[in-house]
């Protein structure tokens, strides 16, 4: 019984890229505050239909290092850097979100600008 | 990273420019003056000099409305940048009309662009750049946001038109305003550049402002 349908060929897989960002806030945060924060920012800086297309997924966020990493669309990189640039506050704290980097797998986007924090 | 050297060219805050001295390869740090009259020139020359010894680059920045303070400022050879607060028609006028180095958000505080072709044509005559800065539009709610935008956008077809020189910047006024060079491209990228222009307008442009300042 196959409950999920098949993985696409390549050609039709949504194109994705990986973006790596660094937190730093006034005081350290939690994994659902920043996931919380950053689909608030897209949907307030993009619309429901721009986060849509933008396609925008929260992959995971290291409490320590407060960094993260978030997924989209290749072709909306630039608008959901722009909404985590306007991003100023997270629940009354005051926070500059800055991204480290963009990359079209995990694997390489650890490598490149996430080693400097301890990721594993 | 790339070799390009980014430069942030409006800075008002000493925490703020300690963070952007870690993003940017060079930081300009500005100093709000505003005028209502004729300000002492001997403790303003004093003040630039302290500046001048722990920032290296400084700007000065004039909020008024009266154009002939801009000239007196000016002609006074104070081997800082001058910048002008956009705003005010009449002031958006004078200062491109005078060849000041830069004016600053043209639409600041109005309900139109600030800017019209006439203008932007000036502006490219008299080597004016023109600023593009973030934090009015952190600091607005999102109505205010939309509308900023709207205009910025404006502003960047005739910019792109006339071959403007232009600029973006965080204008910072305190630490939390600072953003990364990547980040303050896309904010370009968001009022309509392409990415090489975007990138441009934190390395190339400002670049060119700086020999300006070096040549006083």
């Amino acid at each position: 019984m196959n409950k999920k349908p098949k993985t696409l060929p390549p050609t039709l897989r949504d194109k994705q890229r990986y973006i790596a960002f660094q937190v730093i806030g006034e005081r350290t945060f939690k994994s659902g505050e920043i996931k919380k924060a950053i689909w608030e920012a897209s949907l307030r800086v993009l619309g429901e239909l721009g986060t849509a297309k933008a396609k925008i997924w929260f992959i995971r966020f290291d409490e320590k290092s407060q960094t993260g990493i978030v997924r989209c669309d290749r072709a909306y990189v630039e608008q959901v850097r722009f909404a985590l640039t306007m991003l100023t506050q997270i629940n009354g704290s005051k926070v500059i979100m800055r991204t480290l980097g963009v990359s079209g797998t995990i694997k390489r986007l650890k490598m490149k600008f996430l080693k400097e924090f301890d990721w594993k | 990273m790339t070799s390009l050297q980014f430069i942030e060219m409006d800075i008002r805050d000493a925490k703020a420019y300690e963070l952007a001295e870690e993003w940017f390869d060079e930081v300009v740090f500005t100093k709000k003056l505003k005028l209502e009259k004729s300000p002492d020139y001997g403790k303003l020359k004093e003040e630039l000099k302290e500046l001048r010894e722990r920032y290296k680059k400084v700007a000065l920045l004039l909020i008024t409305n009266k154009p002939s303070l801009i000239r007196e400022v000016k002609n006074r050879n104070l081997k800082a940048l001058i910048y002008v607060q956009g705003g005010s028609l009449k002031i958006n006028r004078f200062a491109l009309e005078i060849g000041v180095d830069a004016l600053i958000s043209p639409e600041f505080g109005r309900r139109d662009s600030g800017l019209d072709h006439v203008l932007a044509r000036l502006a490219a005559k008299n080597d004016v750049a023109i600023g593009f800065s973030l934090a009015p539009l952190l600091r607005a709610n999102p109505y205010e946001r939309a509308n900023i935008l709207k205009f910025m956008m404006r502003n960047w077809r005739l910019i792109e038109k006339y071959k403007v020189p232009r600029f973006l910047t965080s204008s910072a006024e305190s630490f939390w305003e600072v953003r990364a060079p990547r980040d303050l491209a896309s904010f370009g990228i968001a009022i309509g550049m392409e990415i090489p222009q975007a990138k441009a307008s934190i390395s190339f442009y400002p670049r060119k402002i700086l020999e300006k300042l070096e040549k006083r």
